[in-house]
């Protein structure tokens, strides 16, 4: 992680920190998937595994539906988390 | 485009390319935006243009819900000291209330003219006030990102007129007509 990546992902942790204070009870998880999309993309795909990237473009699909569909964006992450596991037991 | 069909098919834009906005067309979105009603007639309204990539980056790094790839914002912003000094203190309710007025401007206005938008609140307004050098209580009331754009989402549905319109009070009758 570069100095650039430093202040990108710091800044975005701690903004969205003080942001969610007041917002949407759905935007804490939503930063919380942007956090994970944006230290993937800090990484190098040597650096990871290629289940990690697969993951995130599985949480693209559903992301947006934050604040339009909330059920399909809560059943996107319980699946995600379904994967996640499932990836973690396997190892 | 009628001012019906600029309604219902503008969207808010996350996705853009790279490709800078013509300072003529920014000054057409400010343009709109003048026109937009104030509280009292004030016109407090400041329109700030971000298109400088260092700028903007830094805005970015304070602004969780910015789409990140936008080549353009438009901070609309209010001094609230002298806003209360010429509106009383109402006006610092109804600043915000100015800002969306014009913002909804500069959104159609937008779209008229093939570019993309996105309205944001999810920034941090004293980190940005700082970026963008604001003096005393100059505050950064919404941001508008600007730019052109390839694949608009699809709209989300929208709740119908006898969900949300009431006659002659809360409980009131609510049957609307919902033909077109």
């Amino acid at each position: 992680m570069n100095r650039d990546d430093q202040d990108k992902i710091f800044s975005y942790l701690i903004a969205s920190a003080r942001g969610c204070i007041e917002e949407p009870p759905l935007y804490g998880p939503l930063r919380l998937l942007d956090a994970y999309s944006m230290l993937l993309g800090m990484m190098k795909p040597e650096e990871t595994d290629e289940f990690y990237f697969k993951l995130d473009r599985q949480i693209g699909e559903f992301k947006d539906k934050c604040m339009s569909d909330e059920k399909k964006f809560i059943d996107g992450l319980d699946q995600v988390l379904e994967s996640l596991t499932a990836y973690v037991i396997s190892k | 485009m009628t001012l019906d069909e600029l309604i219902v098919t503008r969207r808010s834009i996350r996705q853009y390319k790279g490709q800078k906005v013509e300072k003529e067309k920014l000054e057409e979105l400010i343009k709109a935006a003048i026109w937009a009603p104030t509280a009292g007639n004030l016109q407090l309204l400041h329109f700030l243009v971000v298109q400088d990539d260092k700028a903007l980056g830094k805005i970015k790094l304070f602004a969780p819900g910015m789409p990140k790839s936008a080549p353009c914002a438009i901070v609309i912003c209010a001094d609230l000291e002298e806003a209360e000094a010429r509106g009383g203190t109402l006006i610092r309710k109804n600043a915000p209330v100015d800002a969306a007025f014009a913002a909804q401007n500069i959104l159609l206005k937008a779209h008229e003219l093939g570019l993309g938008t996105c309205a944001v609140k999810s920034y941090n307004e004293r980190s940005v006030g700082q970026i963008l050098k604001l003096p005393g209580e100059v505050a950064a009331l919404i941001i508008i990102t600007v730019g052109y754009y390839e694949n608009p989402p699809k709209a989300p549905a929208r709740r119908s007129l006898s969900e949300v319109t009431h006659y002659d009070g809360w409980e009131g009758e609510t049957e609307a007509n919902e033909q077109g």
